[in-house]
């Protein structure tokens, strides 16, 4: 939560910071929206596809087609971290739609490497199991579930946001946010 | 587990880019997305993108289509809707085989058809036909096969035509001087005519027959004579091909009963039959005298057109205005008015066309966004 709230504030200075008498406005917002969002937009896709590879496409495809709509933004139908993680999430469902297979999540080799370092010790054992726990009450969530895990916990939206990519109301969203995560506390502890 | 647990073991999780991925997109970011050759392992996304741009939107491609029909539809309809009175006013059966062709025709109109230079091609034509259509179009008409026959100069065609003349009241003698010119400078006949002249006014009237062959530079030239204006002119055309092939017809037969008759005759052994076949040749040379007699009178009527002329002067003839041939300002805002006319139906017409098109992908555009948002739903779902 602190996170997510802490870039939208960067954000928000960012953009309050760009002279409207700039060459080029809406470049400067779009670079001040890409570097605070890639690794999040990153994050959320790579949930969404579970392959690194398509990820990776998908989030360049969608900075440049957000670059390529930039002067078309309107503020008035939202932020531009809801507008900019709508179209990832477009790009990354036409993704989806044309593989139509779920590719299994890939395994970050580095995340192993540092789990069979810090298997030494008894704490950092009782970590690991907690997160192959988490992992495996993720696999079994819904598609829908799993992509608003990943729109709040790894992209950092507020449920403002989240309803605004998913075109829900906002309580909504926190209806649905606060079962998925009932139900994946209660996969983790089963 | 906790809430906070859950949550920091979420944020954990989260996936990150790749440094090189990241570097290679901070440097495409730099460059503002230039072009790139698609590498083979980005297939996914990339290689079909061109492609998706249009597959995302089929709607584009599909109301492209249906406006490039629609608007062919219009051309071609337009087309034909332009053709159709042109042909039947030239060469429709009513026309040509009917009584009459033409009628009154307005004269700027008619002064610029007289105008035009004739050719070969149009001198084989009806006279009405040549009055009514610009030489191109009748040229276009010429070329037309199955039209090509109505034209043909072998059909017996009986024209006509009327020419009222305006002029001052003492210049309707001058003017039917003028008519006797013409008349002889065509080789034409003065059937009948009457000239009465006054000072308050006059009159004069001509019955013609002017070779058919130089019946259109006749009218040209009645209808340019120097004091005179021209208040109305009418061509009639009648094709007289019918009773031309009828006396025709009977006239070969007359004649070859008449060469059986002669010949029974002359085998003939009885007086009575002698007497009976005599009357009966009297009878057959009576009728080849009425056919033949019929047929020149028909080569006539067919050889020389009637040219009824008409000499108004006074306030029924009106004055003829000085330069009134020329080109003028009113006639240049005229023919421009009737081009910002044409200009203004033809957008009438696109916009006939466009608005509804424009309209239903206005109300369909929706539809098209819900299905292809149901369908990455489903896509998603599908996972």
């Amino acid at each position: 939560m602190d996170r997510a709230q802490r870039r939208s504030r960067d954000v928000n200075a960012t953009m309050t910071a760009t002279s409207p008498t700039a060459i080029d406005v809406s470049w400067e917002r779009f670079e001040a929206l890409y570097r605070s969002s890639r690794d999040d937009v990153y994050a959320y896709v790579a949930t969404l596809l579970r392959e690194p590879a398509a990820a990776e496409d998908v989030t360049a495809l969608a900075f440049e087609r957000a670059y390529r709509r930039r002067r078309s933004f309107d503020r008035a139908r939202g932020n531009e971290r809801a507008w900019l993680f709508g179209i990832a999430r477009n790009a990354a469902l036409d993704e989806l739609r044309r593989r139509r297979r779920l590719a299994r999540l890939a395994v970050d080799p580095e995340d192993l490497a540092a789990a069979d370092v810090l298997a030494s010790t008894d704490d950092v054992a009782d970590e690991a199991l907690r997160r192959t726990a988490l992992r495996d009450a993720l696999d079994r969530l819904a598609p829908r579930e799993r992509e608003l895990v990943a729109l709040k916990f790894h992209a950092g939206l507020s449920n403002a946001e989240i309803a605004r990519v998913l075109g829900v109301s906002e309580s909504n969203a926190g209806t649905l946010l606060h079962r998925t995560i009932a139900k994946l506390r209660k996969a983790c502890d089963a | 587990m906790h809430d906070d647990e859950l949550s920091t073991l979420l944020t954990a999780e989260r996936p990150r880019p790749r440094e090189a991925f990241v570097a290679e997109l901070d440097a495409r970011v730099a460059a503002r997305f230039p072009p790139r050759p698609r590498p083979a392992r980005a297939g996914s996304a990339t290689r079909a993108r061109g492609w998706a741009a249009l597959l995302q939107r089929p709607f584009l491609p599909a109301a492209a289509t249906v406006l490039a029909v629609g608007l062919a539809a219009i051309v071609v309809t337009l087309s034909a809707g332009d053709r159709a009175p042109r042909v039947g006013g030239v060469s429709a059966p009513s026309a040509v085989d009917g009584a009459t062709t033409g009628g009154a025709i307005a004269v700027p109109e008619r002064r610029a058809t007289d105008q035009a230079a004739p050719d070969a091609q149009r001198e084989a034509l009806a006279p009405g036909a040549r009055d009514l259509a610009p030489a191109p179009e009748l040229d276009a008409l010429k070329r037309s096969a199955p039209l090509a026959g109505r034209f043909d100069s072998a059909r017996k065609v009986e024209r006509s035509a009327s020419v009222e003349l305006g002029t001052d009241p003492e210049r309707v003698d001058d003017v039917a001087q003028d008519v006797l010119g013409v008349v002889a400078r065509f080789d034409a006949i003065v059937d009948q005519s009457s000239v009465q002249s006054s000072t308050d006014g006059g009159e004069a009237r001509f019955e013609l027959r002017v070779p058919a062959d130089r019946l259109q530079p006749a009218l040209a030239a009645l209808s340019r004579l120097p004091d005179a204006h021209v208040l109305s002119r009418t061509d009639d055309t009648r094709d007289v091909n019918q009773a031309y092939v009828s006396i025709r017809r009977t006239l070969a037969n007359a004649r070859a009963e008449r060469t059986g008759v002669l010949r029974a005759l002359a085998n003939a052994d009885t007086e009575d039959e002698t007497l009976r076949l005599r009357a009966r040749l009297d009878e057959i040379e009576r009728t080849i005298a009425n056919a033949e007699r019929g047929q020149r009178t028909l080569d006539r009527r067919v050889d020389y057109s009637r040219v009824s002329v008409g000499i108004h002067g006074g306030a029924s003839g009106g004055v003829v205005p000085a330069g009134d041939d020329s080109f003028g300002i009113g006639d240049a805002a005229h023919d421009a008015l009737r081009v910002l006319e044409v200009a203004a139906g033809v957008v009438v017409i696109v916009a006939a066309a466009l608005v509804p098109l424009a309209l239903l992908s206005a109300l369909s555009w929706p539809l098209v966004r819900g299905v292809r948002r149901r369908r990455r739903e489903q896509a998603l779902d599908a996972v």
